[in-house]
C-alpha cells in the first residue's frame, strides 16, 4: 500500500511539476509573440521600392507611440511588400509618409508613420499604402564628411576668402601695415598734431568753443527778450507781424487796382492804346534821330566851310 | 541502441514501462531542481552584473533585461541544463549501467530475454527528451528572475524597464530554438551515459571510468551539438 502510494506521489508531482512549467511555457510563448490576445490588431500591407534591412519584428511608430511590429517582409515584382499588425487603424490622410528609420547609429531599423496635415482629405481604406524610400544616414554622413574634407582641401590649397586668409602673406602683411599706421595716426594725437589732436590736447580750442557757446546763449537770450529786429520778428506780442501783415494787404489792394486797370499805372498795364501810341512815339523819334545822323555830316562841313569866311 | 530505443519509445507509457518512466522523469526533473534552482538563479545573475556594469559606462543599463533574456533564452538556458544533467543524471546512468555490465545483469536481463535497450535504456530517453525542455523553461524564467534581481538591487533598474526589455527583443523563435537544443541535448545525455555504461569493463574502476568520460563525452558534445543548432538557425 505504502509502495503505491509513494508512486501516485511520484506520479502526481511530476506531473504537477510539468503541468506548471508547459503553463509557464505557454506565457512566455505568449508574451514573446508580442501579440496581444484580448486587443483588436489591424493589418496592413505597406508597399516600399526598398525597406534598407526591415526585418520581422522591428516596431512601428505613430506620434512617437509604438503602436506595432512588421510581420513579414516580402518581394513582390520591383517591390517589397511589408506585412504589419497595429493596435489602432490608421487614418491616412493626403500628404501621409512612412518612412524606415534608423533606430540608433549601431544599427537597427523601425518603421515611422506620419498620417498627413490634420486638414488634408482622407484617403480611403482601400488604397495601396506607399512607403517612402528610406534615408541612409550613414551614406548622407558619409557625404557630409566628403564635402567637409573638399572644404578643408581647399582651404589649405588656399582657395578662396578663408583659404586666402590663411594662407596668403600678403593679407597679413597688409594688416601689420595697417596697423602700423593705425599707431603713427593716434601717436600724432597723442602729440596733438592735426586737427582731431588739437581738438583732444589744445585749451585754447576748448575756451573758443567755450566763448562761442556763451555769445550763442546772449544772442538767444536777447532774442528772447525782443531786442533788435530779429528779435521784435519773434516777439510773442505779433506787433510787427500785425505791421508786416497790414502792409501786404495793401500792397496787394494796389496790385487789385492796378491789375483792373485804375489809375495811370493800371492804364499802363492795361490799357493797349497807349501802348500803341507810345511804340509810334519811339518810332518817329527813332527817325528823327536817323535823319538827324544822315544830315549831320552836312552840317558839320557846311558850319566848317562857311565858319572860315 | 538509440534507433532501438527511439522504437521502444512507444510502449514508455505502456504497463510494464510505466512505472520506470515515471521515476526517470522524478529523478531527472525533481530530484534536479535544487541544484538548477541555484545555477539557473546565479547564472542569470552574473550575465545581469557582468553586462549592467559595461552598459552602466554608456548610461544603457536599462538593456540589462534584454541582455539577459536573449542570453539565457538563446543558449545558456539549454546549455546549463545540459550541463548540470549531464554531470547528475548521466553520469548516474552512466555508473547504474556500468554496475549493471560489469556485475553481467545486462546480460541476465538478456538471458531472460528483456531487452536492455527497453528496460533501461527507453525509459531515460524519454525521461531526459521530455524533461531537458521542461527543465530548460525553468532555468530560463529563473535565470531572467535573478537578472532582474541584481537590475533592481544593483544597477537601479525597475522591475517594469527591466521585464519590457526582456520581452522586447527576445522572440518565440530564440526560445522555440533553445528547446529544440535542449532536446537534442537530452537525446545526446542519454545516448552518451548509456554506450559508456554498457560498455563498461574491469569492475568498479571500469564504472568510474565510464562516469567520467560520460560526463566529459556529454560536455564536449553539448558544446558542439548546441554551436551547430545555433549556426543552423542564425546563420
Amino acid at each position: 500500500m505504502n509502495k503505491f502510494r509513494h508512486e501516485v506521489s511520484i506520479e502526481i508531482l511530476v506531473g504537477l511539476f510539468m503541468f506548471t512549467v508547459l503553463i509557464a511555457l505557454g506565457i512566455f510563448t505568449v508574451v514573446l509573440s508580442h501579440d496581444s490576445i484580448w486587443k483588436k490588431s489591424y493589418e496592413y500591407e505597406f508597399v516600399f521600392t526598398e525597406v534598407s534591412g526591415l526585418r520581422e519584428g522591428d516596431n512601428i511608430y505613430l506620434r512617437g507611440m509604438s503602436i506595432g511590429r512588421v510581420n513579414q517582409t516580402s518581394l513582390h515584382n520591383n517591390n517589397v511588400s511589408v506585412f504589419v499588425t497595429l493596435d489602432v487603424p490608421l487614418n491616412l490622410r493626403n500628404g501621409y509618409t512612412i518612412e524606415v528609420v534608423n533606430a540608433s547609429m549601431l544599427g537597427g531599423k523601425f518603421l515611422k508613420i506620419y498620417e498627413g496635415p490634420e486638414n488634408a482629405p482622407a484617403l480611403s481604406q482601400n488604397i495601396t499604402i506607399l512607403g517612402s524610400a528610406p534615408v541612409d544616414v550613414i551614406e548622407e554622413l558619409s557625404e557630409a564628411v566628403n564635402g567637409l574634407q573638399e572644404m578643408i582641401n581647399a582651404v589649405s590649397e588656399g582657395q578662396g576668402t578663408l583659404g586666402k586668409l590663411l594662407n596668403d602673406d600678403s593679407i597679413y602683411n597688409d594688416f601689420v601695415e595697417i596697423s602700423q599706421d593705425v599707431k603713427l595716426i593716434v601717436k600724432g594725437v597723442e602729440a596733438g598734431e592735426g586737427t582731431i589732436g588739437k581738438l583732444l590736447k589744445d585749451e585754447a580750442v576748448y575756451t573758443n568753443a567755450s566763448v562761442v557757446i556763451a555769445n550763442l546763449r546772449e544772442i538767444s537770450e536777447r532774442l528772447e527778450s525782443g531786442e533788435g529786429t530779429l528779435g521784435k520778428l519773434m516777439a510773442k506780442d505779433g506787433e510787427v507781424y500785425a505791421d508786416i501783415s497790414t502792409s501786404i494787404a495793401s500792397v496787394r489792394s494796389i496790385a487789385e487796382s492796378i491789375n483792373a486797370g485804375e489809375g495811370t499805372l493800371g492804364k499802363l498795364v492795361r490799357d493797349a492804346k497807349l501802348y500803341d501810341e507810345t511804340a509810334l512815339l519811339v518810332e518817329d523819334v527813332r527817325a528823327a534821330v536817323d535823319d538827324l545822323r544822315e544830315a549831320s555830316p552836312i552840317t558839320s562841313f557846311g558850319s566848317v566851310m562857311f565858319g572860315a569866311f | 541502441m538509440l534507433v532501438e530505443a527511439i522504437w521502444f519509445m512507444q510502449f514508455a507509457f505502456g504497463k510494464r514501462s510505466k512505472h520506470e518512466t515515471v521515476t526517470q522523469f522524478y529523478i531527472t526533473g525533481i530530484k534536479s531542481l535544487g541544484v538548477i534552482t541555484v545555477v539557473a538563479l546565479f547564472t542569470g545573475m552574473i550575465l545581469a552584473l557582468q553586462t549592467g556594469l559595461e552598459l552602466r559606462r554608456y548610461g544603457q543599463e536599462v538593456y540589462i533585461g534584454s541582455a539577459v533574456a536573449v542570453s539565457m533564452i538563446r543558449e545558456m538556458g539549454p546549455f546549463m541544463t545540459g550541463l548540470i544533467i549531464s554531470a547528475s543524471v548521466g553520469s548516474a546512468i552512466a555508473a547504474q549501467i556500468g554496475t549493471m555490465t560489469v556485475s553481467e545483469e545486462i546480460s541476465a536481463l538478456e538471458v531472460m530475454s528483456i531487452n536492455p535497450n527497453r528496460f533501461l535504456v527507453m525509459p531515460r530517453l524519454v525521461a531526459l527528451v521530455v524533461m531537458m525542455p521542461i527543465l530548460s523553461v525553468y532555468t530560463n524564467i529563473l535565470g531572467i528572475m535573478g537578472g532582474a534581481l541584481v537590475g533592481t538591487t544593483q544597477l537601479g533598474v525597475s522591475v517594469q524597464a527591466y521585464m519590457d526589455n526582456a520581452t522586447q527583443f527576445a522572440t518565440n523563435k530564440d526560445l522555440y530554438v533553445g528547446l529544440f537544443k535542449a532536446f537534442l541535448f537530452g537525446i545526446v545525455i542519454t545516448t552518451v551515459s548509456c554506450h559508456q555504461g554498457f560498455m563498461t569493463t574491469e569492475g568498479a574502476v571500469g564504472v568510474g571510468r565510464a562516469t567520467r568520460s560520460s560526463v566529459i563525452i556529454s560536455f564536449l558534445t553539448i558544446l558542439v551539438v548546441g554551436y551547430m543548432v545555433t549556426r543552423m538557425f542564425y546563420l
